[in-house]
C-alpha cells in the first residue's frame, strides 16, 4: 500500500476517458444476433445437461414446464445428432483421464493405519491421550431414543473384534471429525482405518458421486468390522427419480430418500460391520437447519430398519440448551469453546471432539477390548 | 453444502437471467430514467434470488447514501459536512460490523473474561450474514466519501445512486467501483458501440479459470489437504500449498473477468482488478496488482486519510499495519484473517526499510542481473505463505499444512502439478496473444461468434466438474 499518493481526478479520467482504438465495435443489435446464435447452439448441443439441470429443482409448475420443454428439445436434438459432439468430447475426456492414470479420487478408500496416526499425533505435539480424557470404558450415557431401539442391535458378542474401521461420508466427517477419530481409535492398538470421502455429495445427486455404486467394492475389499458414517448435509434438495422430479420433504421424497439411505446402511453392514449414522448436526441457516431436521427423521427411521446400523442424533452434543445452533458452548470442563466453524455448518476441533469423545465410549461399550 | 438458492455467473439461470437483461436495457436506453430503473429491479431480483429477505437492507443502505452524498453535494458548510459525513459513515460501518464481525467480537470477549478467571455467560448472536454485504457497505462508502470531496463531478441522483451500489454484475464479489468513475458513466448513459470482441473472451476466459482450472485444483489438489492436513504427505502438502495460490487466483481473477465482461454488455465498464499479480517484483507491488478495486479502495479511503506514507517512517508503518490489519478482517470475521493481514503489514513494513538501506551487499545484490526473478520468487512465496493462513480454518490447521511439509511420501499424480503450472505460468502469457485472439475473433461473422461462443461452453462444461463449487469470496 506505498503506492504514489492518487488523484482522485486522474483515476476519474482513466475510468471515463475512451479506451485505445478498437479494433471492432458493435451495435447492440449485432451483439444480440451474437448472443441469440450462442443462446440457441447451447440449447442444442446442451441438451441432456440442461435436462440434467432442470432436474435439481423444487418441482413446481413452472419447473415441470420448463423440464417437459427440454425434454422435447433434448429428443429432438438427439434425432438430429446434435448430442452426438459433446458425447465425443465426454468419450475423449474419459480416454484421456484412463490414459493418464487418473481417477480423481485420491481421498477415495485411503488407508490410515493407526500406528502411523499415533506417530502423528507425537510429531505434532498433541499426544493422543490429550484427545480424550477419559481413559476407562464407561456406559453409553444416551437415552434410548437418540439410538436406534435395542431391538436391532444384538447385545455386544464377546467374539467381536475391531480390526478395520471405515469412516466415510461428506465433509461434515472428512473435515476435523476424521481425524480426531482416527486418533483416538489409534489408542485402541494397531487398528486400519480406512477414510472414504466424497466432499460435496450426497444421495440425492447420483450423477455428481454415486455413492449407491461406489462404496460396495470398497467395502469388499477393506472389509470393515466398524463403519461411522456421516452423509446427507448436501441432500436438502429435490430429487429426480426415473422422470418424475419429487420435490424435498413430500411424502414421495421420503419414502424414495429413505430407500437409498437403507440401501447404504445395508452396503455398509453387508460384511457384518456394525454401523454408526451420525445425523447433521443443527444449522446456522433456518432453511438449512428445517431440513436436517427432516433428514436426521430419515435417517433415525432407515437405522430402526436395518440391523446392526445405530443412529446417532448429533444435535445434543453440540446444540444450545434450546437445541439451536451455537457457534460457542460449554464442554466437559464448563470452560466455553468454538464447537462449529464460521459457516455456520461444520465442526470446529472442538466439537469434532465433543462427537469423538461419545462415539469412543460407544465403541467400547460394542467393542470392548479383550482383556 | 447446497443451500438457498443462487445466481453464479457460470450456471443456466444466469445465462437467461443476463438475456432478459441485455434485451430489456437495450430496449429502453432511449428513455434513460427507465433504463437505470429497469436495471435497478433487475439487480434487486438478482440479490433477491440469493437472499430476498436482505434485499431491504441493500435498498436501505443504498437509499442511506444517496441521500446524504446528494445532501453532501448540496450543503456548503464545511463542519456540517464533515458532521454528516462522520455519521454516514459511522451508520454504513455498524451496519458491516453488527451483521460480520458480532458474532467474532463476542467470542474474542468471551474468551479474554473466562482467561481472566471470570465466568462469562454470554450467548453469541447468530445472525446469517448477508451476501455481498462487505462489497456493497463499501461501494455506499465510496459514495458518500467522493461526495464529501466533491470528486463527484455529476449531479448525484436517487436512482443513479441506487443503481451504483446494486449493479448487478458487482453486486456479489465486486469489483469495487469507485462512485466519483462510475456515477458519471451512469449520468452519461451506455456506450452504444459494444466491445463485444473482448467481453466474449474475458467471458470464456473466465469460465475457463473459474469452472476448469478453480475447480479442479480445489476438489482434487486442495481441500482434501486443508480438510485434514495430518493425513497429508509432502507433496500433497507441497501441491496444496502452490495449488491455492493458483486457485484462489484463477477463482477470483475468472469472477471478475466475468463481471467484467457482463457490464461491457450492458455498456458500461469496470476498472482493471487484477494484473498479473504473481509477476509482482515486491510487496506492495503485488497490493498494486491483486485484488486492485479493494487494495486502491483501502489506500484511497483508509491509508491516506490516516497520513499514508507522508510522515515518520514509524508513523508510516502504522498506517500501514491498520491498513493491513483492517484488510485482514474485511475478508472475514476469524483471527486467522487477521493474521494474514498481520503477516503482509510485516513484510511491507519490512520492505520499506530494506529498500532504503544501502548496504553494499544488499545494493550489489539489487544490481545484479538475477535480482527481478529472485525478487518475483521470493515476493510469490511470501504470498504463498499468507495464502495458508488465508485458507486454513484455523492457526492449527495452517500449521499442520507446514507440518505435512516435512513428512515424505508417496508422489501425488503428475496432472495436479501440470494444472498449477498451467495456471501460474498463463500470467507471463504475452499481451500479444490476447490482442491476436480478439482480432481473431473480431474477423468471424456474427452467426459464428455466437457458434464459436457456443461450442467453447460446451468444451467448458464437459472440462469442468458436474457440480459448481460457490465462488470464495461470497462470504467476504
Amino acid at each position: 500500500m506505498t503506492a504514489p499518493s492518487p488523484d482522485l481526478a486522474s483515476a476519474l479520467q482513466q475510468l471515463t476517458e475512451d479506451p485505445p482504438p478498437p479494433e471492432r465495435r458493435y451495435r447492440p443489435r449485432e451483439v444480440a444476433v451474437v448472443l441469440a446464435t450462442f443462446a440457441c447452439c447451447t440449447l442444442l448441443l446442451e441438451s441432456e445437461p440442461l435436462l440434467a439441470w432442470s432436474q435439481r429443482f423444487e418441482a413446481n409448475g413452472l419447473q415441470v414446464r420448463l423440464h417437459a420443454a427440454l425434454a422435447t428439445l433434448d429428443e429432438g436434438a438427439q434425432r438430429v445428432g446434435l448430442t452426438r459432439p459433446r458425447r465425443a468430447l465426454l468419450g475423449a475426456e474419459r480416454a484421456l483421464a484412463a490414459g493418464l492414470k487418473w481417477s480423481g479420487e485420491e481421498q477415495w478408500g485411503r488407508v490410515e493405519s493407526a500406528s502411523a496416526m499415533t506417530a502423528l499425533s507425537a510429531e505434532l505435539g498433541e499426544p493422543v491421550e490429550a484427545a480424550l480424557p477419559e481413559p476407562e470404558p464407561v456406559p453409553v450415557p444416551v437415552p434410548e431414543a437418540d439410538v436406534g431401539p435395542a431391538a436391532n442391535d444384538a447385545p455386544p458378542a464377546p467374539t467381536e473384534q475391531l480390526g478395520t474401521v471405515l469412516l466415510t461420508g461428506d465433509s461434515l466427517i472428512a473435515g476435523g471429525l476424521a481425524t480426531v477419530l482416527s486418533r483416538t481409535l489409534a489408542r485402541r492398538g494397531d487398528l486400519r482405518v480406512v477414510h472414504a470421502f466424497q466432499i460435496g455429495t450426497g444421495l440425492a445427486n447420483p450423477e455428481v458421486f454415486d455413492w449407491a455404486a461406489q462404496l460396495p467394492p470398497l467395502v469388499a475389499r477393506e472389509d470393515p468390522q466398524l463403519a461411522i458414517c456421516s452423509l446427507g448435509a448436501n441432500d436438502g434438495v429435490a430429487l429426480k427419480e426415473g422422470n418424475r422430479v419429487l420435490a424435498f420433504g413430500d411424502p414421495e421424497w421420503r419414502r424414495v430418500y429413505r430407500q437409498r439411505v437403507e440401501a447404504l446402511m445395508r452396503a455398509l453392514s453387508a460384511n457384518g460391520a456394525r454401523v454408526l449414522w451420525l445425523g447433521l448436526p443443527p444449522m446456522r441457516d433456518g432453511r438449512l437447519a428445517r431440513r436436517a431436521q427432516v433428514l436426521n427423521k430419515v435417517f433415525a427411521e432407515a437405522a430402526d430398519q436395518v440391523p446392526r446400523v445405530e443412529y446417532l442424533e448429533v444435535g445434543m452434543l453440540l446444540s444450545g440448551p434450546d437445541g439451536a445452533f451455537a457457534t460457542f458452548g460449554k464442554q466437559g470442563d464448563a470452560r466455553r469453546v468454538r464447537l462449529r466453524l464460521d459457516d455456520g455448518v461444520h465442526y470446529s476441533q472442538a466439537g469434532a471432539r465433543a462427537i469423538a469423545r461419545w462415539v469412543m465410549d460407544w465403541v467400547r461399550e460394542r467393542f470392548p477390548k479383550r482383556r | 453444502m447446497v443451500g438457498s438458492g443462487s445466481l453464479l455467473f457460470p450456471t443456466p439461470e444466469y445465462a437467461a437471467f443476463f438475456l432478459v437483461a441485455f434485451l430489456g436495457a437495450w430496449a429502453l436506453v432511449p428513455r434513460p430514467l427507465a433504463h437505470k430503473a429497469f436495471l435497478l429491479l433487475a439487480s434487486w431480483a438478482f440479490y433477491a434470488w440469493w437472499d430476498w429477505r436482505f434485499v431491504p437492507l441493500l435498498a436501505g443502505v443504498s437509499i442511506f447514501a444517496t441521500l446524504v452524498a446528494e445532501a453532501l453535494q448540496r450543503i456548503t458548510d464545511a463542519r456540517a459536512r464533515r458532521a454528516l459525513l462522520a455519521l454516514a459513515v459511522a451508520v454504513l460501518l455498524s451496519t458491516l460490523v453488527g451483521f460480520k464481525y458480532l458474532t467474532f467480537a463476542f467470542s474474542l470477549v468471551a474468551e479474554a473474561l473466562e482467561r481472566a478467571g471470570l465466568q462469562a455467560n454470554l450467548q453469541a448472536p447468530e445472525a446469517p450474514l448477508p451476501v455481498g454485504l462487505s462489497f456493497f457497505v463499501f461501494h455506499a462508502i465510496s459514495l458518500v466519501v467522493d461526495a464529501h470531496r466533491r470528486a463527484i463531478p455529476v449531479r448525484v441522483r436517487l436512482l443513479d445512486g441506487l443503481l451504483y451500489v446494486a449493479f448487478f454484475p458487482q453486486l456479489i464479489a465486486g469489483p469495487i467501483l469507485r462512485a466519483a468513475g462510475f456515477l458519471v458513466q451512469l449520468d452519461r448513459g451506455p456506450e452504444r458501440s459494444i466491445d463485444a470482441s473482448a467481453a466474449a473472451l474475458l467471458f470464456i476466459k473466465g469460465l475457463v479459470k473459474k469452472v476448469v482450472l478453480a475447480n479442479f485444483l480445489a476438489t482434487q489438489v486442495v481441500d482434501p489437504v486443508y480438510v485434514s492436513p495430518e493425513s497429508a504427505t509432502a507433496l500433497d502438502a507441497l501441491f496444496a500449498f502452490y495449488g491455492y495460490a493458483a486457485q484462489i487466483y484463477c477463482d477470483f481473477s475468472g469472477y471478475t473477468d466475468m463481471a467484467t465482461a457482463s457490464a461491457l454488455l450492458l455498456g458500461y465498464r469496470f476498472p482493471q482488478n487484477f494484473d498479473a499479480p504473481y509477476r509482482a517484483r515486491s510487496l506492495s507491488d503485488f497490493w498494486r496488482r491483486w485484488h486492485i478495486s479493494l487494495s486502491s479502495w483501502l489506500r484511497d479511503y483508509l491509508f491516506i486519510p490516516l497520513g499514508g506514507s507522508r510522515g515518520s517512517s514509524s508513523r508510516t508503518a502504522f498506517n500501514i499495519t491498520v491498513t493491513m490489519l483492517l484488510g485482514g478482517l474485511w475478508h472475514g470475521a476469524g483471527v486467522t484473517f487477521l493474521a494474514w493481514g498481520a503477516l503482509h503489514a510485516i513484510g511491507l513494513v519490512a520492505e520499506r526499510w530494506l529498500t532504503s538501506r544501502a548496504w553494499p551487499a544488499l545494493v550489489r545484490l539489487r544490481r545484479s542481473p538475477l535480482a527481478p526473478a529472485l525478487a518475483t520468487v521470493v515476493v510469490f512465496h511470501f504470498v504463498c505463505i499468507g495464502w495458508v493462513l488465508f485458507r486454513a480454518p484455523s492457526f492449527e490447521a495452517a500449521l499442520g499444512i507446514f507440518a505435512a511439509l516435512g513428512r515424505w511420501g508417496p508422489p501425488a499424480h503428475a496432472l495436479a502439478l501440470a494444472v498449477i503450472v498451467l495456471a501460474l505460468a498463463a500470467q507471463w502469457a504475452p499481451a500479444r496473444v490476447e490482442t491476436g485472439l480478439r482480432r481473431g475473433w473480431a474477423r468471424l461473422p456474427l452467426v459464428a461468434q455466437g457458434l464459436a461462443l457456443a461450442t467453447a461452453v460446451m468444451l467448458i462444461e464437459v472440462w469442468g466438474p458436474s457440480g459448481v463449487l460457490p465462488f470464495i469470496y461470497f462470504q467476504f
